[in-house]
């Protein structure tokens, strides 16, 4: 029953989020996109050149932005992305020239950047907001991916239509009203707060405990690695992927059902990710093979058919790793830090991209297309390798399992509530009753109890903090926790021997 | 208040879920200003909430009064680190 509940507030909480994602990610001008630049004088040079000044502007953007979003609003940094979009679309649609053009990439820069990493942030401290753990967090970036995909998909087909019927350019203004109603949609997402309960670090500390996190060894390096890695197979795939149907001379009725075939792979992954049992050995070891299995068809196959399943179906699978492993990152980083380590992610990931298509184009220049599969293949070994290295690591540690949270997820009205939304059903009543004695050996024996039942990290903060009356920051040194982990353990804690003295009270009262 | 500022627009009222996620930090006045006047504001409306925070006081109160041979449980992490090698051992 509660776990229903929670469920549909959970639901009910994120669904203005769909449906900004779905509204941001409709682009009509996408399938256009090179027509119009060729139509207004783009040349190899200066495509190059956009790439490049497109390629700077991420990486140096994403961590900044991330940490913005951390210190400030995660939503807030996600409506400015939307309004760069807009002036993207506008800038884009307006242009005369090539320079302008490359103004309006920048700006879609500013948006890709911005809201990199920023929504399974928001994501993340949503589902431990509304459940009290993260169990439900795979599945709810799954379904955001397959939302994206959704978005992606619908305009790719509709931008063509359209494209028939009205100029270019106009394919680019008719995108901008839906990133605007995208904005109001977001407007009505009540945001987690979890990244903003404690006081301020100083700006210096955060950023250090940032990259710390992505870059230091630890237990987050190896999934950071493979987050990596899938990134830069997904994105070799998607970039490289329609250079297999020019070396095959595939039809040009054919470029768009690939194209749709890939971002329907984007969504299906997604869903497919939310439920994947990378644990089982044998489910690991299936996906695995699968992989390297798609890269020695690329390299090999000159049926299109043929090539082509084995794109859609690597993009499927490697999206599906991604988001257990993309689970894992979450669960090993504090909220304060959250939207940062995931934007520092996205910046490897381009770091990583950039070499790697160089070298890809070289071979592809050099020996053919087929030859340049042969990268993409020993980036999926190492991949796999990596993977069931790591994937036995997977399994929550004892000590990491959540608490039942202090008050059932039924105990409070629903989001979709017209007025009060997230506020008691049925208030908690004091324990100061007349005839109830509260400060008793039987009150202080069940306070003891509660204590030493719970699991260890909570034990020993409560300890620590409530017996020893230790001070916060003595506690944190001690067991070496960050001031947000100590308070949520310490709140998780108290929030149980609350629940055992009211049960306790509740008889009393009979 | 700057309006464009979408935190002002929907979240200046804060539910007693968020609140009770919210009581350990407030006890220890480490909420950034806003957060913290937001949780005031909802306090004097709310009885639901103050009761609860009544009771993370008493709890305080109350776990003042043992010590730490009281809640020892060195046993029982003990038992679980075993539990959970026995776990491991079984899945390889």
């Amino acid at each position: 029953m509660a776990v229903t509940s929670a469920r549909t507030g959970l639901e009910s909480r994120l669904r203005p989020m769909y449906v900004a994602v779905f509204l941001q990610s409709v682009g009509l001008w996408v399938p256009i996109e090179k027509l119009f630049m060729t139509d207004i004088g783009f040349d190899n040079g200066s495509v190059a050149v956009m790439a490049a000044a497109y390629a700077a502007v991420v990486p140096l953007l994403e961590v900044p932005s991330g940490i913005l979003a951390d210190r400030w609003s995660r939503r807030g940094v996600v409506f400015i992305a939307q309004s760069a979009l807009i002036v993207s679309v506008v800038i884009g649609g307006l242009s005369p020239n090539v320079g302008v053009y490359i103004v309006a990439a920048l700006f879609l820069g500013v948006f890709f950047a911005m809201q990199s990493g920023t929504f399974e942030s928001i994501a993340y401290d949503t589902v431990l907001e509304e459940t009290g753990d993260s169990t439900l967090f795979e599945r709810t970036i799954g379904r955001i991916r397959f939302v994206e995909s959704a978005g992606l998909v619908v305009s790719a087909l509709a931008g063509g239509v359209l494209a028939e019927v009205v100029p270019l350019r106009a394919t680019y203004f008719m995108t901008a009203p839906f990133i605007g109603v995208a904005a109001v949609a977001l407007l009505r997402f009540r945001e987690p707060r979890l990244h903003r309960a404690e006081e301020a670090e100083p700006l210096r500390e955060q950023v250090a405990a940032t990259y710390r996190t992505v870059l230091e060894r630890g237990a987050v390096r190896p999934i950071v690695a493979l987050l990596v890695l899938t990134a830069l197979l997904l994105q070799a795939m998607l970039e490289f992927g329609p250079l297999w149907m020019v070396a095959l001379a595939a039809s040009a009725g054919l470029y768009g059902p690939h194209w749709a075939g890939l971002m329907a792979a984007l969504g299906l992954g997604g869903l497919l990710g939310g439920r994947l049992a990378l644990t089982r050995p044998i489910t690991a070891a299936v996906i695995g093979a699968t992989i390297v299995a798609c890269c020695v068809v690329l390299t090999t196959s000159h049926v299109i058919g043929i090539v082509v399943v084995a794109q859609v179906l690597m993009v499927l699978l490697v999206v599906a790793v991604s988001i257990p492993i993309t689970g894992r990152l979450h669960d090993a980083v504090p909220s304060t830090i959250r939207a940062g380590v995931a934007s520092g992610v996205g910046t490897l990931t381009w770091l990583t991209f950039l070499p790697f298509a160089l070298l890809f184009g070289a071979v592809s220049d050099r020996s053919g297309i087929h030859d340049a599969g042969w990268t993409l293949g020993a980036v999926a070994v190492i991949t796999v390798v990596l993977l069931a290295w790591t994937v036995r690591g997977f399994m929550r540690s004892p000590a990491g399992v959540p608490l039942e949270p202090a008050f059932a997820a039924d105990r409070f009205r629903p989001d979709d509530d017209p007025q009060w939304a997230g506020h008691w059903v049925d208030p908690p009543t004091a324990w100061e009753q007349p005839g109830v004695q509260i400060d008793t050996g039987a009150t202080v024996a069940e306070v003891r109890a509660a204590i030493t039942d719970l699991p260890s990290p909570q034990h020993d903060v409560i300890v620590a903090r409530d017996v020893e009356r230790r001070s916060p920051a003595e506690v944190r040194d001690q067991l070496d926790l960050s001031p947000s982990d100590e308070r949520d353990l310490l709140n998780q804690a108290r929030g149980r021997v609350r629940a055992r003295l009211d049960d306790h009270f509740e008889e009393d009262g009979k | 208040m700057n309006p464009n500022n979408p935190d002002t627009v929907a979240d200046a009222d804060m539910a007693c879920k968020e609140f009770v996620h919210l009581i350990t930090a407030y006890l220890d006045g480490a909420l950034p200003d806003d957060l913290r006047a937001d949780a005031d504001e909802h306090l004097d409306t709310c009885d639901g909430c103050q009761n609860v925070l009544a009771q993370w006081r008493t709890i305080i109160a109350l776990a003042g009064r043992l010590t730490e041979a009281d809640v020892d449980n060195t046993d029982e992490i003990t038992r679980n680190r075993l539990i959970s090698t026995f776990r491991g051992l079984r899945r390889r």
